[in-house]
């Protein structure tokens, strides 16, 4: 009787909650959505063809663009990749290992701050943003005292890393740590038990564990749904298996338990941040480097290397012809682009706000998406 | 759901316990893969061992089959499906493409991969996994590999309408158009960024000059439909005008390899065998067409032999003789 | 004789108007500093700083950067409309300046009117119409997204508004704003009797200025700006200018109907309005500065939600407001009927005040805790 229009709406790729340039090709019926189709690409920077015209050790920069909010993770991988191809994997010193754990938790940390400040932000609240950059600035002033840098780290090498430890920075981190969980405590006392909160996210975009794993969902979003799968415990690498910590679950697999799970993984983090402190002090000073050709021509050989970034699986699929100073190919299995690709499931029959609350959620970072 | 996976496995890496170089057979038998490798029977064609993964070539046909049989065995999570393009690879004969797919068991806690070699196209896994889908796309946008069956192949990073598959090894790293070439009227010529740009005769990088049906057929639906069309008549005649051989210099020809286009040159001077030399795309990396570039290095306006992109080492060895010898 | 009557019926209440005008602008224009201070001291972080003593002259640079900007008018934009959209609203609130009484009459009030309340009522109400036109003629979806959120909310929470009145009439038997706050001076606030209608009052009128957590005409992250995505310059200034003043507007409200207006006395005891008529010039001036503080509060109390409390979404907000204030409103005044029927307006003074007791106990019992919340891990391992 009544003519039923549905709308068009392009919401992005300049959208203030996009969180870059995502573009999502929205079908609503007044506010309830029919139909989301995320369309990427407008950040693809050719990293992989890149990685195959450069010499191993030269791509470690180019890593840290891809997931520009995490890039101590993606160096990790791709360095771990590439010892793994050359086997020299048990030859990293312990220290190395350790200083690479602590830059990656914090890390995590850093990612996860910023995902809070974007998500609750989205969702219209205000001030935890301001206060979760006040501790992430703490943890860039760590990143900046190491290596240099305060985003893009480059900050470990193929069979080690470049510098040991400045004198002191191991206090700036312990005294970090002991104020971090009191910050965490702060967050949640402004958004865990806030009722609007509690509306805004319970029961929003519920994925089951099987339409999880059939989506290829890793990382928070996955064990927001109560799958017990974090890499760090099930395939570790580097110290992981020496230290102690817990993988928060969740229960519903909505947007406040994916959001539980990140806070609790900070605490977690900050609980193997404080672990490692002891555990670095107990080795040699300056022991952070394997005794590997300056040359790294990897043996002929394909491998695939992943480890748990913030934002999930990232992996390095790497195949070496052998005769080669460069990858012949190298393909990044990016944690972002296949949790983005659940989001029409997600979001169907859900309103325009709550695409905003899921896309945060699932805490996509769009370098990494499009690479 | 609560899935608990098992005590963890040692670091792969860290120990490359399988003895290397095991048999087909053995390593059908590892407790890893049996199961699934029984029901995929002679699918599995080739396997091989690296790093403690497992690589299992296996039958283009019946890839999907096998993805099924691996699925129900516990492997249930698609971690990651990309392509690879071997044209280059040292001594690789076969099918140019190679497809992977990395899967997971939850329960077995270890990944398996398979590997599908193809020309043009594979049956679509999309049905078996949710996730293939993005992952199928993107391999289609970058390698121009067809997915039959898949729901809805279209270029995921790329543009709709770009022209070529970036990740395919003859794709030049630069140089290549940004859309000039399909949208004329919103990049009007003599418009756009320029590189290389020398101050003199200067074009632009823009407007690709070369044989641009080189790098994949345009629009890509033809391809999808199977039948290979010739490229639209407008955009060919241009191409024509550009990169093909002519009286003077029968060696303008990309096809040929760079031995015989040496020896079409060898008796024009300088310039001609520096011309010859060149790719022969006219892609403009360097800032000018390849007679220009050859014209600017004979005349001495530049000294820098490494500008040709296409031509890759190959073309730069070569000038660099050239030059030496002169 | 006529002349008198120009005096008295234009001319003076022309000037006061005036007077009027120019303070609550300046309020609205100290407003913006006011708030981004504020909120940067919530937010750990500075606010305007730079331009005065601290960042004081904001309140001048801000308008100036107004004029100054280019203002664009979209190509395919209803021109008309798009012009009217900021300038609507700016009229009725402007016109309801009139009607407030800033202090003990009759220096500070430009029109007495018997009807004074329900005028009021009248003319916020049609605020409304500017953002939908604006939110329309933009031709943008996401302006027209705002425009539609806009109305739908501001005519839901006008029912529940204008009820949560009803009780506060009841009780004082008149419309007339004076009257009303002369009542309260000889009895008590009507905050203690009316505290239900208070609450509901003071939820509707958030909703009906567009703040958080109901700001979702203009939710900067779902609809880019919501209606005035698309203005500029002095137009964009004229939708804040008209959100300030209408804030303004409910704030004095408030404080007229629960609060006691200007005035600060318990059952005729302290400073009554014949009090402070009596005490001259100087009682106007103390007046107007209880009438402000109390108003000011409740603009802070804006500000404080709005650093607060995350955004509601359309249904819920929907739902807040026909399911639960729109029932509670018409609860409030079958009680407060029945309270008045049977004479009892005293016992209900009572029963405010030991609720208000209750509340504050439960608040301030002891240091809110930081709230040690289950962490996912605990409740999947707990159940």
């Amino acid at each position: 009787m009544f003519d039923v229009h549905e709308m068009e709406i392009n919401f992005g790729p300049q959208h203030p909650s996009t969180h870059g340039v995502l573009r999502v090709l929205l079908s609503v019926d007044g506010e309830r959505i029919i139909n989301a189709k995320p369309v990427i690409g407008y950040l693809h920077r050719g990293t992989e063809k890149l990685f195959e015209h450069m010499a191993y050790p030269q791509c470690v920069p180019h890593t840290d663009r891809m997931d520009y909010v995490a890039s101590a993770t993606n160096n990790l991988g791709f360095v771990e990749a590439v010892e793994k191809l050359m086997g020299v994997t048990a030859q990293i010193p312990k220290r190395a290992q350790l200083m690479r754990v602590i830059l990656s938790e914090l890390q995590r940390i850093s990612s996860h701050l910023l995902w809070l400040a974007t998500h609750a932000i989205d969702i219209g609240a205000m001030t935890p943003f301001f206060y979760c950059f006040r501790e992430r600035e703490q943890i860039l002033d760590l990143f900046e005292n190491y290596c240099g840098a305060r985003l893009t780290l480059n900050c470990m090498r193929i069979g080690g890393m470049p510098d040991d430890l400045p004198p002191g920075w191991l206090d700036d981190l312990e005294e970090f740590t002991g104020k971090f969980d009191a910050a965490v405590d702060e967050y949640e006392s402004l958004l865990t038990n806030n009722r609007i909160w509690k509306r805004r996210t319970v029961g929003i975009g519920v994925i089951s564990p099987e339409e999880a794993i059939e989506w290829g969902v890793t990382g928070p979003p996955l064990r927001g749904s109560g799958v017990n799968w974090d890499l760090r415990k099930a395939l570790p690498y580097e110290c992981y298996s020496e230290l102690d910590f817990e993988v928060p679950l969740g229960i519903n697999g909505d947007t406040y338990d994916r959001y539980l799970c990140r806070m609790a993984e900070m605490r977690q983090s900050n609980r193997i941040l404080k672990q490692c402190i002891p555990m670095i002090n107990a080795t040699p000073a300056g022991d952070i480097k394997a005794k590997i050709s300056r040359v790294v021509r990897p043996p002929e050989g394909e491998v695939y290397h992943s480890i748990e970034s913030p934002k999930g699986e990232l992996g390095y699929y790497i195949i070496a012809d052998g005769k080669s100073t460069n990858a012949y190919r190298c393909h990044v299995r990016p944690p972002s682009f296949v949790n983005l690709q659940a989001l029409p499931a997600m979001a169907k029959g859900h309103l325009v706000a709550d695409l905003v609350a899921l896309i945060g959620t699932i805490d996509i970072v769009l370098g990494e998406v499009d690479r | 759901m609560t899935e608990t996976p098992q005590p963890p496995h040692k670091p792969a890496a860290a120990a490359p316990a399988a003895p290397v170089g095991r048999s087909l057979d053995e390593i059908r038998r590892d407790p890893l893969i049996a199961g699934a490798a029984e029901r995929a029977g002679d699918a599995i064609t080739a396997a091989k061992e690296f790093a403690g993964e497992i690589t299992l070539t296996v039958d283009r046909n019946r890839i999907v089959d096998v993805c099924r049989a691996f699925k129900d065995d516990g492997f249930n999570y698609l971690v990651d499906l990309t392509g690879s393009d071997y044209s280059k690879y040292p001594n690789h004969s076969g099918p140019r493409f190679a497809v992977a797919y990395t899967l997971y068991s939850f329960r077995k806690n270890n990944r398996v991969r398979l590997k599908v070699w193809t020309d043009e196209a594979v049956p679509s896994v999309s049905g078996v996994w949710k996730t293939a889908n993005w992952h199928e796309r993107e391999t289609w946008d970058m390698y121009g590999i067809r997915f039959d069956g898949h729901p809805n192949l279209e270029r995921i990073l790329m543009w709709e309408g770009f022209n070529g598959f970036p990740l395919r090894k003859d794709f030049p790293i630069r140089g290549i158009d940004t859309g000039a070439r399909i949208y004329p009227e919103v990049f009007p010529e003599g418009g756009g960024p320029k590189a290389g740009s020398t101050g003199k005769d200067v074009k632009d990088v823009n407007i690709y000059q070369g044989e641009w049906n080189r790098y994949g057929t345009w629009p890509p639906a033809q391809i999808a439909g199977g039948e290979k069309q010739a490229p639209n008549p407008e955009l060919a005649g241009v191409v024509a005008e550009t990169a093909k051989p002519t009286e003077e210099a029968p060696w303008h020809d990309p096809e040929k390899p760079l031995a015989e286009r040496m020896d079409l040159a060898k008796n024009g001077g300088l310039k001609d065998r520096l011309f010859a030399a060149m790719a022969q795309t006219d892609c403009t990396a360097c800032g000018w067409d390849c007679e220009g570039y050859a014209e600017a290095i004979a005349k001495g306006e530049t000294k820098d032999l490494t500008l040709c992109v296409p031509g890759e080492a190959e073309t730069e060895s070569m000038l660099k003789k050239l030059m030496g010898a002169n | 004789m006529t002349q008198a009557l120009l005096m008295r019926y234009l001319l003076w209440p022309l000037v006061k108007f005036l007077g009027a005008f120019i303070v609550v602008q300046a309020i609205v224009a100290a407003m913006n500093w006011v708030e981004r201070r504020l909120l940067g001291l919530i937010q750990a972080r500075l606010g305007p700083n730079r331009v005065g003593w601290h960042g004081l002259l904001q309140i001048v640079a801000d308008p100036i950067k107004f004029l100054l900007k280019e203002d664009i008018v979209p190509s395919s934009s209803e021109k008309v409309a798009y012009f009217l959209g900021p300038m609507l609203p700016l009229i009725p609130t402007f016109m309801v300046y009139c009607l407030i009484p800033f202090g003990p009459p009759p220096m500070f009030i430009a029109a007495r009117v018997n009807v004074a309340l329900l005028l009021v009522l009248a003319l916020t109400s049609t605020g409304v119409y500017g953002i939908i036109l604006g939110g329309w003629a933009s031709n943008n979806k996401y302006s027209l997204m705002g425009g539609l959120r806009s109305a739908a909310q501001m005519v839901s929470y006008e029912v529940p508004f204008g009820l949560s009145i009803v009780g506060v009439l009841m009780i004082c038997g008149s419309l007339d704003l004076v009257r009303i706050v002369d009542y309260q001076a000889n009895n008590a606030w009507n905050l203690f009797p009316q505290i239900v209608a208070f609450f509901i009052f003071f939820v509707s009128m958030n909703a009906e200025n567009n703040r958080t957590p109901f700001d979702l005409p203009e939710a900067e992250s779902e609809l880019v700006a919501g209606y005035h995505t698309e203005y500029s310059a002095m137009k964009f200034a004229f939708f804040m200018l008209a959100e300030y003043s209408a804030m303004i507007v409910n704030s004095c409200l408030v404080t007229l109907l629960f609060l006691g207006g200007w005035t600060m006395a318990i059952d005729g005891k302290g400073l009554t309005t014949q009090q402070l008529v009596s005490m001259g010039v100087l009682g106007g001036i103390i007046g107007l500065a209880i009438f402000l503080t109390k108003m000011m509060f409740f603009m802070f109390v804006y500000i404080w939600f709005r650093a607060t409390f995350p955004r509601f979404r359309f249904d819920q907000l929907m739902d807040l407001g026909w399911k639960w204030m729109i029932p509670l409103a018409l609860g409030n005044i079958v009680v407060t009927g029945v309270f008045v029927l049977i004479g009892q307006e005293r016992l209900m003074y009572w029963i405010g005040l030991a609720t208000l007791g209750a509340i504050g106990f439960h608040i301030f019992r002891k240091p809110v805790p930081a709230v040690k919340a289950k962490t996912a891990h605990e409740v999947a391992h707990a159940s």
